[in-house]
C-alpha cells in the first residue's frame, strides 16, 4: 500500500522540478504551435510554397518568435514570424498564431483568407468582399479586423 | 478518508507547492468542482446519477428529461484517475505534441521557436524557448518518470 511519504517521495523522485510547461499559457502555446503545423502539413499536401517571414519582412528568420498571448497582427516591438503559405495559382496565405480577431457582433470568428495583392494582408472571411482602404494601418497593414455579423462562420 | 482521497489529496498538495504546477492543481480542481457532466440518457446505466434521480417522475417527464445534460459530483477513485489523466497530458502529452511541432518545423529548418509577451504584456508572462535537441532528449525521459510515478500513485 502507497502511503502519503511513498507518494511524495516518488513525486520529489520523478516529478518535482521537471515540468515542460510552467503555466497554462505555456501548454496553450505548445497546442496552439502544433495546431500552426498541423495547418502547414495539410497546407504542403495540397501542393503550396510555405516559407516563413517576420513582421519586418525577413524572410525565413533563424528562429520563429511568436506571442505568448494575443496582439495585434501587426506588431514590430519583437518582429514576430508568421508562415507564408502559396499556391501556384497565386493563392497567398498567412498563418499568424496570437492575433486578436474583432468580431462587431461579438461572436467568435475564423481566420479564413488572405489577401494576396503584394503585402497588403487583409484576413476576412471566404465569403465576404475586400476590405475597404481605410482599413488599412498607414503601413499598408490592416491593424484590427472588423466585419459584418453573419458574415463569419459560428 | 478514503486512500484514493488522500492521494488525491497529497498530489494536489504537491502541485500547488510549485509555481510550475500551481496551474495544473486550479484546473483540476476547476473540474473537481464542475462535476462529472452525462446525457441523461447515457446516464440511466449509471447508478450515481439514478440516486440522484427524483423518484416519482413520470415516463413523459422522463423522457423528456432524455434531451439535457445531468451532473454529479466526481467520485474519489474518478477524481485520482482525473488527476492521473492530467499529469499525463502534461508529462507525456505535451512533450510528445512539442515535438511533433518541432520535427515538422524542423523540414522547413526551424529548431527553435521563441514565445515572447505581445507589445502589452500580461501578467506573469515572460520568454522562454523551445528547441528540438532539447525536446527531444527530455521528452522520453519524462515519459518514463511520470510511468514510475503514476505506478506509485495506483
Amino acid at each position: 500500500v502507497t502511503t502519503q511519504t511513498d507518494l511524495a517521495a516518488a513525486y520529489g523522485k520523478f516529478l518535482a522540478g521537471n515540468a515542460p510547461v510552467h503555466s497554462s499559457g505555456q501548454a496553450n502555446d505548445a497546442f496552439e504551435l502544433y495546431t500552426l503545423c498541423l495547418v502547414l502539413q495539410a497546407a504542403g499536401e495540397e501542393g503550396s510554397r510555405i516559407s516563413f517571414e517576420s513582421s519586418l519582412g525577413v524572410a525565413n528568420p533563424s528562429a520563429l518568435r511568436f506571442r505568448t498571448s494575443p496582439d495585434r497582427i501587426f506588431s514590430t516591438t519583437a518582429d514576430y514570424t508568421h508562415a507564408v503559405i502559396e499556391f501556384a495559382d497565386e493563392l497567398r496565405f498567412e498563418a499568424h498564431m496570437g492575433v486578436y480577431v474583432e468580431g462587431l457582433a461579438g461572436g467568435y470568428a475564423r481566420v479564413r483568407r488572405l489577401d494576396h495583392r503584394s503585402s497588403r494582408g487583409s484576413i476576412l472571411p471566404a465569403n465576404s468582399s475586400p476590405p475597404e482602404e481605410s482599413q488599412y494601418g498607414t503601413d499598408g497593414r490592416m491593424q484590427v479586423l472588423h466585419w459584418k455579423p453573419g458574415d463569419c462562420s459560428r | 478518508m478514503s486512500i484514493d482521497s488522500e492521494k488525491v489529496e497529497s498530489v494536489l498538495s504537491l502541485l500547488r507547492d510549485s509555481d510550475s504546477t500551481r496551474w495544473v492543481a486550479d484546473q483540476v480542481l476547476s473540474s473537481f468542482s464542475q462535476g462529472l457532466s452525462m446525457n441523461v440518457k447515457d446516464a440511466e446505466s449509471d447508478d450515481r446519477f439514478n440516486a440522484l434521480e427524483p423518484a416519482n417522475l413520470t415516463t413523459r417527464e422522463r423522457r423528456k428529461r432524455e434531451k439535457y445534460e445531468t451532473t454529479r459530483a466526481y467520485t474519489e477513485q474518478e477524481k485520482l484517475k482525473l488527476l492521473r489523466d492530467a499529469l499525463e497530458t502534461l508529462y507525456v502529452e505535451l512533450p510528445a505534441i512539442q515535438v511533433a511541432s518541432l520535427n515538422a518545423l524542423a523540414e522547413f529548418g526551424v529548431t527553435t521557436v521563441e514565445f515572447v509577451p505581445p507589445d502589452e504584456p500580461e501578467q506573469a508572462e515572460s520568454s522562454y524557448t523551445v528547441n528540438l535537441a532539447t525536446a527531444n532528449s527530455e521528452q522520453q525521459s519524462l515519459a518514463r518518470n511520470f510511468a514510475a510515478f503514476a505506478e506509485e500513485m495506483g
